[in-house]
């Protein structure tokens, strides 16, 4: 493998040792003795007198001897580590020559390594964020815990939760343990920073929240006095500053406006840091008793469970002292509650999302794994392909390699040019994979991280990954052709030549070839399942038809309008909206489907409880407050009865529509019609069920119904400001958006007003399929590319190695179609092996995958058809310009170059 | 060998054989042979020092050994100078001589320091 045709000079000496040095000491002073002792006698003295004199002139001989080799081995040592050095040197510019010299072969080995370091890279960045890492900027994260707090419920077992009400927050804090606590509420307020108002993200934070943290403000301050000086501060996040101020410096004192009400701007947070959580903030504001948002007298509100709690033991203080405290707190607190649980606890969970043993991994983060899964896969196939390429460089310079090994080039030699060369593709791999991280990991980021994450500046962490793959890649891929080396017997190679391919190399290829074709069945079927998943949940009937339908939500703040305004804004804009052309129905309502949905109690006259509801895997009654057109624009068909009017007005009896299930459970005899119950207490009139509406779903994937009822949006007191609307178009929605916002905030500009399509609302419910597809569908046709690359090398290169046998045979008069049919024979096993070893992989893999796909079986005959037929098509493009290649061999020419 | 004394006969012997190899390549024997002639016997040089010189020399890379066949029919290690061993010479030979000159002039000067 050494480039040159002229084998190194070092390397055809006998290598330094302390024998050989010894040795020509020795011949050395020896030829001194006899010189001297041939004069001698040449001037007559008789040999034995002579060699007796000419030992003696010369001294102590034995002590000479080791002086010289002392000397002589000091400075073979000297001299081999600096030539070893220069060598390398020389062999590293040769490799990069020799790799200049085959374009083609270099960039298709880089390109596909670049490819699959970057994808391992990227991926692996992001599931260090999304499960390894703890949120950034946080002071020894791994002291830090939130706070869980587990009940019995009285029908339904235990339940964890996330949060506690306000009112225990404040009996712990005053109880001073010994751990320091803080708690947050997250908000999602209407922000206006410079004119336009927009939805943010907005933290409201107890006074110890960041310091307990440990977190520092790039510029200005955190808050100090929450009740007083600082009641109305304001710190930015880092991406709020640069986006909207341009990240200057003097917002410091700055007035912006959250809710209806002026905030002083006081500092900004690092760049990426959010808080104790994963999902971006747009501002931290003080928690008091005031705080916008909140509703009045919440602190002391004993069922409203609003405020996520985190803690760091004191020095000295282990987790489990300080759980035991924790929950002793709890229970006390719980206990002085109606109906006291007396088995509350307090769980303490890490702030790293992958060590959070309750919560099961978000969708985001299992798919996320499932990638890097993938992406592993990718590497494996990219590091097999350049192996291979490699290998059958090796195999094709046996005769070159078997010439410099008799000439005594060393073996290790070889193998060192063999990694100098796959070092060489790996960092240039390595280099390229950068890049295309740089450029790839936001947009991969976008796709699984909330949005507005940022990355955390760890661009050291990145880059020793990146490297580390590249060296691990370039070792791996030096192994199958170095050993070939190693074993190739000299002999063999100089009588066979070039053309005799030794059974050990083409083994070693044809096994990489399959591993390829193997991975690439894999990710195939793993893409055709995330593709049937996607498409089955698509097709999901969820009631509501809503891909003609745009929401519009308003905020009409707390404290500027009330209710009567707000009814007069949202009828004039629905009457705006009905002459709009293209749309065909407006209703209003008060939350959205797929948005948080509202429950109050319920109470059938006569009854104790509910029927079905907690056994048959049914959810709680949840409703909607909707107006007369709300059916019609969402395209839910009534069952039975009637639809709201205009009569059911806020003076008039009270009525409800139900959903069919609900019909059912709660009335089996079919009479629901006429029958009434008590929304929100017993004591509340009956409302009369006017009419019977189909099942809708309450999330896209719901495995237990919840039941629904629907209330004429005049007879529900509003006490929130928030309103939708929704618009059913007859065009597509996106081309009404814009004229749908220029109609609402033309009655009138004082709310905010935010348009977007009903389909929307679904995108967070699809997205692990959507991202699953989109991966695997990625990787999967990179992984059938480059192993078709791989195909085709070993093909092509067989169909070299054999055009003295196919002269021949083609000179015999065998039949072009024989020719074909062993070419296409010798690719057609390669890849039938593949893929059969691949299916099994598949089978078994997808089995781990099941609980990502949607009433999709992981052996899905289909899926498995369309891969295994993707590849044969792979496998036939790839033998094509070999066999055509074959064909057309010209025995006169094949057998002359011989 | 760490006392000056010797350090000076070493760097002399060094020169003596830099210049005897400038004439041509010869091995350790004929080396000798040829110090204790161009210094008309007076110089009798020890044969394990000369050895010694001649294999630091090569460390040094100034000389290069070579094994060779001698008229007699007998393998020797014949040094020839390198390109440095040369260059060495030329600057040790200019070098050896200013302070040949110098120690003539202090060796000859009277009380008031002229010569």
């Amino acid at each position: 493998m050494i480039d040159d045709t002229t084998p190194d000079r070092r390397a055809l000496e006998l290598p330094a040792n302390r024998g050989r040095i010894g040795r020509a000491v020795d011949a050395e002073l020896a030829f001194h003795i006899d010189e001297r002792v041939r004069e001698l006698v040449a001037s007559g003295v008789d040999a034995t007198t002579a060699r007796a004199r000419a030992t003696a002139e010369f001294g102590d001989l034995e002590a000479a001897r080791l002086d010289l080799r002392r000397i002589d081995e000091l400075a073979a040592r000297r001299s081999w580590i600096s030539e070893s050095v220069a060598d390398l040197f020389t062999d590293a510019r040769r490799s990069a020559r020799g790799l200049l010299r085959r374009p083609a072969y270099a960039l298709v080995a880089i390109a596909t390594l670049a490819l699959g370091i970057g994808a391992n890279s990227t991926m692996f960045s992001l599931v260090d964020r999304l499960l390894l890492s703890a949120p950034p900027y946080i002071r020894d994260p791994d002291a830090v815990v939130r706070l869980r707090f587990d009940n019995a419920q009285p029908q339904s077992g235990r339940i964890t939760w996330v949060r506690a009400p306000y009112d225990f927050y404040r009996v712990l804090t005053e109880a001073q343990p010994r751990f320091d606590v803080a708690g947050t509420t997250a908000l999602a307020m209407t922000m206006r920073v410079n004119t336009e108002p927009r939805a943010a993200t907005i933290v409201a934070t107890t006074p110890r929240y960041f310091a307990l943290l440990g977190v520092q403000p790039v510029i200005g301050r955190f808050p100090i006095d929450h009740d007083a000086s600082d009641a109305r501060s304001v710190v930015l996040s880092h991406a709020l500053w640069t986006r909207e101020l341009g990240g200057a410096t003097d917002v410091i004192g700055r007035d912006i406006t959250i809710g209806e009400e002026t905030f002083r701007v006081i500092g900004v947070a690092p760049r990426g840091f959010t808080g104790d959580g994963i999902e971006p903030v747009d501002a931290w504001i003080p928690l008091t008793e005031s705080t916008p948002g909140l509703p009045r007298g919440w602190q002391t509100a004993q069922f409203d469970r609003r405020i996520s709690v985190v803690a760091r033991p004191a020095a000295g203080v282990t987790p489990t002292a300080m759980n035991a405290e924790a929950t002793r707190h709890y229970l006390a607190w719980s206990m002085a509650q109606p109906n006291g649980d007396t088995t509350a606890r307090v769980l303490l969970r890490s702030l790293v999302p992958g060590r959070d043993s309750d919560g099961a991994m978000t969708p985001e983060s299992r798919v996320a794994v499932w990638l890097q899964a993938v992406s592993v896969l990718v590497l494996i196939i990219a590091v097999a392909n350049v192996a291979n390429l490699l290998l059958l460089r090796a195999i094709d310079r046996r005769r070159e390699t078997a010439v410099c090994m008799a000439l005594g080039v060393g073996r290790i030699r070889l193998v060192r040019h063999i990694m100098l060369e796959s070092l060489w593709l790996g960092g240039m791999a390595a280099v390229i994979a950068a890049v295309l991280a740089r450029w790839a990991g936001p947009f991969l980021w976008r796709l699984l991280l909330p949005a507005g994450a940022e990355s955390s500046v760890t661009p050291w962490r990145d880059a020793a990954v990146v490297g580390a793959l590249a060296l691990g890649s370039a070792l791996a891929m030096t192994v199958v052709p170095a050993l070939l080396q190693l074993k190739t017997p000299t002999n063999d190679a100089l009588r066979n030549g070039a053309r005799g391919a030794s059974r050990r190399g083409t083994v070693a290829g044809d096994v990489l070839v399959v591993v390829q074709v193997a991975c690439a069945v894999v990710l195939l079927v793993g893409s055709g399942l995330f593709v049937r998943s996607l498409l089955r949940v698509s097709a999901l009937d969820l009631g509501f038809q809503l891909d003609r339908v745009l929401a519009v939500r308003t905020d009409h703040g707390q404290s500027r309008a009330d209710s009567a305004v707000v009814d007069r804004f949202l009828r004039d804009a629905a009457d705006r909206l009905r002459g709009l052309p293209g749309v065909t129905h407006v209703a209003a309502g008060l939350t959205a489907p797929y948005k948080p949905s509202m429950t109050v109690p319920v109470f059938l006259p006569g009854r104790t409880e509910l029927p079905g509801v907690g056994q048959n895997a049914l959810g709680y009654p949840s409703f909607f407050a909707v107006s007369p057109e709300f059916f019609a624009t969402m395209g839910l068909t009534m069952v039975s009865g009637r639809g709201f009017g205009l009569a059911d007005a806020g003076s008039a009896p009270r009525v409800v529509i139900v959903d069919a299930t609900m019909a059912r459970t709660f009335w089996p005899d079919g009479d629901a019609l006429g029958k009434c119950f008590h929304v929100g207490a017993d004591t509340a009139p009956c409302r009369t069920i006017v009419g019977i509406v189909e099942d809708s779903k309450r999330t896209p994937i719901e495995t237990a119904h919840s039941l629904r009822y629907y209330l004429p949006l005049a007879q529900v007191p509003t006490g929130r400001m928030e309103r939708y609307l929704f618009v059913r178009t007859a065009r597509t929605p996106a081309s009404m958006v814009a004229p749908v916002r220029a109609a609402v905030t033309a009655v009138s500009a004082t709310p905010f007003v935010e348009v977007f399509p009903m389909t929307e609302v679904l995108d967070p419910y699809t997205k692990p399929w959507r991202l699953g597809r989109a991966v695997f569908v990625a990787f999967g046709v990179l992984a059938t590319v480059i192993a078709t690359i791989g195909l085709y090398g070993v093909i092509a290169f067989g169909v070299t190695q054999r055009r003295r046998e196919l002269g021949i045979r083609i000179a015999l008069g065998a039949p072009r179609s024989r020719v074909l049919r062993s070419v296409a024979l010798s690719a057609g096993v390669r890849m039938a092996i593949g893929c059969v070893v691949g299916a099994a992989g598949a089978v078994v893999l997808g089995r781990r995958l099941h609980d990502l796909l949607f009433r999709t079986s992981p052996t899905d005959p289909l899926v498995f058809t369309v891969a295994l037929g993707i590849v044969v098509l792979a496998t036939l493009a790839a033998c094509a310009v070999p066999a055509w290649r074959a064909v057309r061999v010209d025995p006169t020419v094949s057998l002359r170059s011989e | 060998m760490g006392d000056t004394g010797l350090d000076l006969l070493r760097g002399t012997l060094d020169l003596m054989l830099l210049k005897a190899l400038a004439w041509q390549p010869m091995h350790g024997y004929a080396a000798a042979k040829w110090v204790r002639a161009a210094s008309k016997d007076t110089l009798d040089v020890d044969d394990r020092a000369l050895y010694i010189a001649l294999h630091r020399l090569e460390a040094r890379k100034l000389i290069k050994g070579r094994w060779q066949t001698t008229a007699t029919g007998r393998k020797a290690k014949c040094y020839e100078l390198t390109a440095a061993g040369r260059a060495r010479l030329k600057a040790d030979v200019s070098q050896w001589e200013q302070y040949v000159r110098a120690m003539g002039h202090v060796l000859t000067a009277d009380p008031a320091g002229q010569s």
